[in-house]
């Protein structure tokens, strides 16, 4: 059907180019303004339920984008509807998508910020003017010459204020790009975008994909509860602001994550600046300075324990708001080597005493070691012997 | 693709977290984060290398010591004075199994020490540390009095039902308990002596087996006393 279609609208079709979230998109020709666009069509259903709703998403997606005019994000010129297609025209661009642009090989760790730091700026944009992407993924950003980027398909934007509501059960995004509430269906904000926008940062730095799965029910998982080693763990080029950044952007509570694109976009910004080739050659000296300057610092001022204890005891529930895990990875920082081999190849008889569970001291034991209660006993026994013979001689 | 090699050992795991981390800018985060480097620097070397792993996570870190829980309170209880250098850390200490995992990215501690630890170091935002009864056991076992310091703090209970006595670090505590141990052994000699004078005053008659024993060893000075005494 796709090839045979020559005309929509006033658009000439001249070839396709792919398939889109919800319809394919071709290569057409505007003969009145005499430019070439993308055209991306929508295949209404016979079902006039299905008709409608696919009729509704259709354009609202059209005029969610069409309010947007960002350098970051794609231009919308026009849209409608003839026959049983609904269009929308819209810039055509002449670059490569993010997506191949990983399969073709690691990508330079400025180059990546500086994706990042573009596609966080379109979202702020989009946010302010109450538009969520909820499908940010690399195969939504296309990168253009001169290292500039866009960021495509608002095929499942949603208006912040609109009254459309997506269908119940229907999860739109993709699965491996989706933040732990989309998943879930629960409700979501601009800061899912910020969490797909962090999944991305991620697999530009590291190369490999975050939440892989066998199946749909494994990733989702993953995504909802597999906690991300930083970045600099995979890749050790990675800065440590830089894995701050990542990790901030990932948290699975959306009220952890960055409260706004803008203030990832100002720290993606530091980043960049730290990465910038000046500052990487003066980081080795600075950085053996700041940590003389932090451990002097540290040492002065550690003085006297605060006590805040009021010594009553409360009963309360562990918060459900608290993040606690039962794994934690070995610090790259600290040498743990000796204890970690001690724990691979024990000896028997090491292993017989670490693996042993304690009891509350006997007697003897605590005759033995505690020096309080010794002396406690000892007055006791003295008393006792000193009265004894006092009262038999 | 993790795996497990040895079966779990017990370990007293110390988990230090930063106190409302997730909320602060990035900026924030990295000079905390670069600060809690330093106060582990500073302290690991009292701990022997091969009795401690240390590990690290998002505005958290944790230090399992082997086989030495008084170590493991020592190290928490120093670096709680990293608040006066504006770190600001809740800790939670538990005593319990843990085991190495190694997956293809990463060397891993995993286990029940680490869960606990973790949960007491959130919930421990009024007092700074918690503790568990396990590691309290673990610690009065290996330096039986030590564990007079810890006192109890919290009941908590989480989602799952499931509830740990807390407790807390009080070094007023260990002095008081001496000084009560010491009161008691007081009165208790008291009493003993002077039940003991009582019946010597009041029952001239009673079975005296060791006068004899001990009039053997009596001195002069001795003997003229306890006349004195008797009012002979």
């Amino acid at each position: 059907m796709a090839a045979k279609l020559k005309q929509l609208g006033r658009y000439r079709i001249k070839s396709e180019l792919g398939h889109g979230a919800m319809g394919v998109v071709y290569k057409a020709h505007d003969p009145v303004l005499d430019r070439t666009v993308a055209l991306k069509t929508i295949v209404l259903d016979e079902d006039a339920q299905e008709r409608e709703e696919y009729h509704l998403r259709f354009f609202q997606e059209a005029k969610a984008a069409a309010r947007l005019n960002h350098p970051a994000l794609i231009t919308i010129y026009d849209f409608g509807e003839e026959g049983s297609l609904a269009y929308m025209a819209m810039e055509l661009l002449n670059g490569i998508e993010l997506s191949e642009r990983m399969k073709q090989g690691t990508i330079p760790l400025h180059e990546a910020v500086s994706i990042a730091e573009q596609v966080a700026e379109g979202l702020a944009f989009a946010h302010d003017n109450g538009v969520i992407h909820r499908d940010i993924k690399p195969g939504n950003i296309t990168l253009l010459p001169r290292g500039r980027v866009k960021i495509m398909d608002f095929g499942i934007a949603r208006l912040k204020s609109s009254e459309l509501k997506t269908q119940l059960g229907t999860r739109l995004g993709t699965p491996k790009y989706m933040s732990p509430e989309q998943s879930s269906g629960g409700a979501i904000d601009h800061r899912t975008d910020i969490f797909s926008l962090g999944i991305v940062l991620y697999e530009m730095l590291t190369g490999g994909k975050l939440f892989r799965g066998e199946s749909l029910t494994h990733v989702l998982h993953n995504v909802a509860t597999f906690e991300p080693p930083p970045p600099s763990r995979l890749k050790p080029e990675v800065t440590s602001l830089l894995d701050l950044v990542v990790m901030r952007a990932l948290a699975k509570k959306p009220q952890d994550r960055y409260g706004s694109a803008w203030e990832m976009v100002d720290d993606l910004r530091n980043c960049l600046l730290e990465l910038s080739p000046a500052v990487l050659a003066a980081r080795g000296g600075a950085e053996a300075t700041a940590k003389k300057e932090a451990t002097g610092e540290a040492t002065d001022k550690t003085i006297a324990l605060k006590p805040k204890f009021d010594g009553t005891v409360s009963v309360r529930r562990v918060s459900t708001d608290t993040e606690t895990s039962n794994r934690m990875p070995l610090s790259p920082r600290f040498d743990s080597a000796a204890a970690f081999n001690r724990l691979q190849s024990p000896d028997p008889r090491d292993l017989k005493r670490l693996g042993r569970t304690h009891k509350a001291p006997g007697l003897l034991r605590r005759l033995w070691l505690d020096r309080g209660f010794a002396r406690f006993a000892f007055t006791l026994a003295l008393s006792f012997a000193v009265a004894g013979v006092l009262a038999l001689s | 693709m993790t795996n497990t090699e040895q079966p779990p050992v017990q370990s007293s795991v110390v988990l230090l977290r930063i106190r409302d981390y997730a909320r602060r800018p990035v900026a924030e985060q990295a000079r905390l984060s670069a600060q809690l480097d330093t106060v582990l620097a500073l302290l690991l070397p009292e701990i022997p290398e091969r009795s401690r792993l240390v590990l690290s996570g998002n505005g958290s870190a944790a230090v399992a010591v082997l086989d030495d829980a008084p170590a493991a309170l020592a190290f928490a209880e120093r670096a709680l004075h990293a608040y006066d250098a504006g770190l600001d850390l809740c800790i939670g200490i538990d005593h319990g199994p843990v085991e190495v995992l190694n997956s293809d990215t990463n060397e891993e501690l995993a286990g029940d020490g680490v869960a606990t630890a973790s949960v007491l170091a959130a919930s421990a935002a009024d007092t700074g540390l918690l503790v568990t009864e396990n590691f309290r056991t673990a610690l009065a076992f290996m330096s039986p009095g030590a564990e007079s310091a810890l006192v109890p703090a919290v009941n908590l209970s989480d989602a799952g039902l499931r509830t740990y006595e807390a407790y807390t670090l009080d070094r007023a505590a260990t002095v008081r308990r001496g000084r009560n141990l010491m009161l008691i052994a007081g009165v208790a000699a008291g009493v003993l002596l002077a039940v003991a004078m009582s019946l010597r005053l009041w029952m001239p008659d009673r079975p005296r087996p060791l006068a004899a024993e001990l009039g053997k060893f009596s001195t002069p000075v001795v003997q003229s006393l306890t006349r004195y005494f008797h009012g002979r």
